[in-house]
């Protein structure tokens, strides 16, 4: 597969075309606002899709359907050009659409990508040892929406047993209680054979350390040596290109499980390696994002992926 | 990484049972609760309940064919096939995917009995060649591989004869099953088997061929039940109504997690009548805990070749041995031998260590010196300063800022002490018992070092609260504190390296729960905003009521909701809380009331007690605010809490509280 990349500090610098249909998430944030209005100028029509991890059904523009059946909605499509809003999508959406676009048989979709200029304190805390992580600050506080937890994606569900040969890949970010979760959801991971991918180059210096640090200590806890992966934060390519790389590697009858709990362009590259393999697993703990959690739009990126 | 630095981590390398693998055998100790499981008369079902860490998981492991029948185990007999346990921990990811979907409920409910008859079939054609790869004389007669199953293929013609054929075929099924579940709308639907009625058949053709197995049967271990969806736990809940020997299914879950007693039928389960219920944790509150969690930590010292274990490590494996374990001189031994480990520090040394210590006395006489200003007494800070007697010195501010308690006559009881007399310290009102460790505590709260109340095996005991996984943690810490190069050769660990290990162990398990089910992040808000509470009620000048560290509710101007009760449930559930029949009624009058107990593990966290001794009457309103509240509605809490006793926060160093004058983000 080849995903040709763009990025811009300003969306007036992306080279841009037409798309006949553009599918969106909710904003709720600048950025995600800002994403939207983009994809408003440059599609001719647009979608706001929406997945439900407990009904399995997603929501397109209001419509209620089952999500294994996105393909009927894209049907009227069949051989147009495609364009997803992944600020503000979420990765069971992209994963689906990706899906049911491969099954059309679409040639090639477009993903658009916004960074964060910055997020709230709250979600970068790093631990260390000192006496002063041991105190509390307000944004240890911070509370965000429940999370629904682990829960089976229809199409990338397969059955996790330390009975069978296994191979799992953690994307991470900086918010080591994703992992730790997986872990504790999944004890039947092998910690042999559980790999882990940082991004490095990271959105901003600096930040993969965050992501280091947060993550060390259940990696070491758990035993965790499947081997450490780097591949850059904003590169979905490159997610691919390690995923192709572990896929390889398979032996008969050895399953492929992949958390993307990482950055969103791992989470494409994750999704359009799962919608072209078969027989992949996708663990993932779908959580509801903070409105409002990252305060300025930065980097603009566009991936081009040719299936 | 040099040899004896692995050798450090091996230790603790596996501390959960999963693991370990299926084979648990060299790695378990029999717990002394072990004959009140009746494993050998047991014809119910057992509902095995316990939170995180308790050991559940090891235990069911433990019984299951592939520890039963260890190729370590050389030394079996005919009456150890009378049970063999085959353990099944459902993936819940994949069993939630068994619902909706444009699929009718009806054919759900056959896939999934479709798929315990594939696992728990496959399981039981395991446990013959567990049977058969072991090398006990005893059982070389049996030889699964001359069994002929064709009677089975009246389920499903194709069905191969022979037991090594028959569980590759379930094992193929098992594959076509996962691809079915996983693309409904473009995979053939398989031929489902019927669940418990194949693998009833499945046992009894092999008791009717085996003569060695026709008395023995299997009990279906299913773990981690409470993850299954509602329609998956009543097909299980129908086979555990219905359970009859040969085969048997038992349950096991964490503490009020059985959501559903339906079954797919009329009736209902009911407990004593359907199945017997072992709650782990309350065997470890009753029985000894301490000795069983020393016989583990030698067990894993043992098996990574550290030191020299004081007793015999196989005899830990043997269940004929626990009567022996149980006797005074044994549990003395291991004892006396732990506690050379892991030293306790006694209140009289932890009194010591004060006045032994320069910073520690000058705070000590700055807070005399201060509450003598405010009550404008003439008397000397030496007055109260007895080196001789330093628990009494260490108290004398909390005595001195009760304005019932004149300072005349707290040095007159000093006095009274010095000289052997009957006094208010260690008499009837018992002065030092009552306020030693809330005024150590406050002693040591702005300093960069943990307090070592927080060091010793018998403290690690308390903190950890019959949770195996707790207790190796802080183990481990501490080993890994004191011997960072990892030569670790079972040497003492110093209290104070316990008591950095324990407040390090403690801030990583509070990080922990934001990852307790569904409502974590909330559980993990509550568990700090109550912490904070109590760590603030530990810094009440007078410390009229001390340690306290457990709370109860009273009915105030909002009641409880619904969602409330349940949120205190799952705080329960996922052991943030340990609920309680209360002990003490402040009045005799008072109605029963149940207690919640912060679990002690946080308690080096937040400085605070790990003892049980004063309970917070915690109005309903404030619970609310704390399970349900925003931030705001929190700091304003611990503000007027703060305000009522007194306590003013420290300007000069950072503490717990210091995120009350931070500027919003």
């Amino acid at each position: 597969m080849k995903v040709q990349m763009q990025e811009a500090e300003r969306s007036a610098d992306l080279t841009l075309r037409r798309w006949d249909l553009g599918i969106v998430g909710e904003a709720i944030d600048d950025r995600g606002r800002a994403a939207i209005d983009l994809i408003g100028k440059v599609a001719d029509k647009t979608l706001v899709a929406a997945y439900d991890p407990d009904k399995f059904s997603i929501s397109v523009n209001g419509k209620i359907v089952n999500a294994e059946a996105l393909d009927g909605e894209l049907q009227p499509f069949q051989g147009k050009s495609l364009i997803l809003e992944s600020t503000t999508l979420g990765f069971v959406e992209l994963f689906l659409t990706c899906r049911a676009a491969k099954a059309l048989s679409f040639p090639q979709i477009t993903f658009l990508y916004v960074e964060p200029g910055g997020y709230s304190k709250g979600d970068s805390v790093r631990t260390s040892n000192t006496r002063r992580s041991l105190i509390l600050h307000k944004r240890d506080f911070e509370l965000s929406d429940e999370v629904p937890g682990y829960r089976a994606i229809p199409g990338a569900t397969l059955m996790l047993s330390d009975k069978f040969p296994q191979r799992s890949v953690f994307f991470l970010g900086y918010e080591a209680r994703r992992l730790h979760r997986a872990l504790e959801v999944y004890p039947m991971l092998r910690p042999e054979s559980c790999s882990v991918v940082f991004g490095v180059p990271a959105f901003r210096p600096g930040w993969e350390m965050d992501a280091f640090a947060n993550n060390v200590r259940i990696m070491k806890e758990r035993n965790i040596s499947g081997g450490v992966y780097f591949c850059g934060a904003e590169n979905p390519a490159s997610a691919l290109q390690v995923l192709e790389s572990i896929h390889g590697e398979l032996g008969e009858r050895e399953k492929l499980f992949i958390a993307p709990i990482g950055t969103k362009p791992t989470g494409i590259g994750t999704a359009l390696f799962a919608a072209t393999h078969s027989n992949i697993g996708i663990l993932y703990d779908h959580p509801k994002r903070r409105r409002d959690r990252s305060s300025e739009v930065a980097g603009w990126h566009l991936y081009e992926a040719d299936f | 990484m040099s040899e004896a630095v692995r050798s450090a981590q091996s230790i603790f390398a596996k501390n959960r049972a999963e693991e370990l693998g299926y084979d648990v055998w060299k790695h378990f100790v029999v717990p002394p609760f072990y004959q009140q499981l009746e494993i050998q008369e047991a014809t119910k079902p057992r509902l095995i309940i316990g939170g995180r860490g308790c050991g559940k998981t090891m235990l069911l492991r433990y019984w299951s064919h592939q520890s039963k029948f260890s190729v370590l185990r050389e030394d079996l007999s005919q009456p150890d096939l009378r049970q063999i346990g085959l353990y099944w921990r459902a993936d819940t990811q994949f069993a939630s995917a068994m619902a909706e979907r444009d699929v009718s409920s009806d054919t759900w409910e056959a896939a999934f009995s479709h798929l315990a008859a594939l696992i728990i079939g496959i399981e039981v054609l395991s446990s013959l060649q567990s049977i058969s790869a072991n090398r006990s004389t005893e059982l070389a007669s049996i030889k699964p591989e001359a069994i002929d199953l064709r009677r089975l293929q009246a389920f499903d013609s194709t069905l191969p004869r022979v037991v090594s054929a028959l569980r590759d075929a379930l094992e193929e099924r098992l594959w076509s099953f996962e691809s079915w579940v996983n693309d409904v709308r473009k995979c053939a639907e398989p031929s489902f088997l019927p669940g418990k009625n194949f693998v009833l058949a499945l046992v009894q053709e092999i008791q009717r061929q085996l003569p060695e197995l026709k008395d023995t049967t299997f009990f279906v271990y299913v773990d981690e039940y409470e993850n299954l969806r509602p329609y998956q736990q009543r097909i299980i809940n129908t086979w555990l109504k219905h359970s009859e020997a040969p085969l048997i299914f038992n349950l096991a879950m964490k503490r009020n997690a059985f959501e559903t007693l339906k079954t797919t039928g009329l009736e209902s389960l009911s407990d004593i009548h359907d199945f017997r219920t072992h709650d782990l944790e309350q065997y470890f509150l009753i029985e000894d805990a301490q000795v069983f969690f020393a016989e583990i930590l030698f067990l894993k010292l043992a098996n990574a070749g550290v030191g020299t274990s004081p007793v015999s490590i196989v005899d830990l494996r043997d269940v004929s041995k626990l009567p022996e374990r149980k006797n005074a001189k044994y549990k003395k031994l291991i004892v006396d031998a732990i506690e050379e480990i892991l030293p306790d520090v006694s209140h009289q040394q932890l009194a010591r260590n004060v006045l032994q210590d320069e910073s520690l006395v000058k705070k000590l006489k700055a807070r005399i010196q201060s509450v003598l200003n405010e009550r404008k007494s003439q008397f000397s800070v030496e007055s109260f300063l007895r080196p001789t007697f330093a628990e009494a010195s260490i108290i004398t501010p909390a005595l001195l800022s009760r304005s019932r308690n004149k300072p005349e006559e707290i040095a007159a009881e000093l006095d009274l002490l010095e000289k052997g007399k009957d006094n208010h310290f260690t008499g009837r009102r018992n002065w030092i018992q009552n306020n030693f460790i809330g005024s150590l505590l406050q002693l040591y709260e702005p300093y960069d070092r943990a307090c070592p109340f927080y060091a010793g095996f018998h403290t690690f005991i308390k903190l950890s609260r019959g949770n195996v996984r707790h207790f190796l943690e802080l183990c481990h810490k501490s080993i890994d504190r004191a011997f960072p190069d990892g030569d670790y050769q079972a040497q003492q660990i110093s209290p104070n390296e316990q008591a950095e290990a324990a407040r390090q162990a403690s801030a990583d398990f509070l990080g922990e729960v934001r990852s307790f089910g569904r409502y974590g992040n909330r559980l993990h808000f509550f568990v700090l905003g109550l912490g904070s509470l109590f760590a603030l009620a530990h810094l009440r000048p007078s410390l009229g009521e001390s340690e306290q560290s457990h709370f109860s509710i009273v009915r105030g101007s909002e009641a409880l909701s619904e969602a409330d009760e349940e949120f205190l449930q799952e705080a329960v559930k996922w052991s943030v809380l340990f609920e309680e029949e209360a002990t003490k009624l402040k009045q005799p009058y008072e109605a029963e009331t149940v207690e919640y107990v912060l679990n002690p593990i946080y308690a080096p966290y937040f400085h605070i007690s790990y003892r049980k001794k004063r309970r917070l009457e915690l109005k309903s309103e404030d619970l609310i605010r704390l399970m349900r509240g925003s931030y705001e509605d929190v700091s304003a809490l611990l503000k007027r809490y703060s305000r009522e006793w007194s306590v003013e926060p420290s300007s000069l160093y950072p503490t717990l509280f210091s995120h009350l004058t931070e500027q919003a983000p």
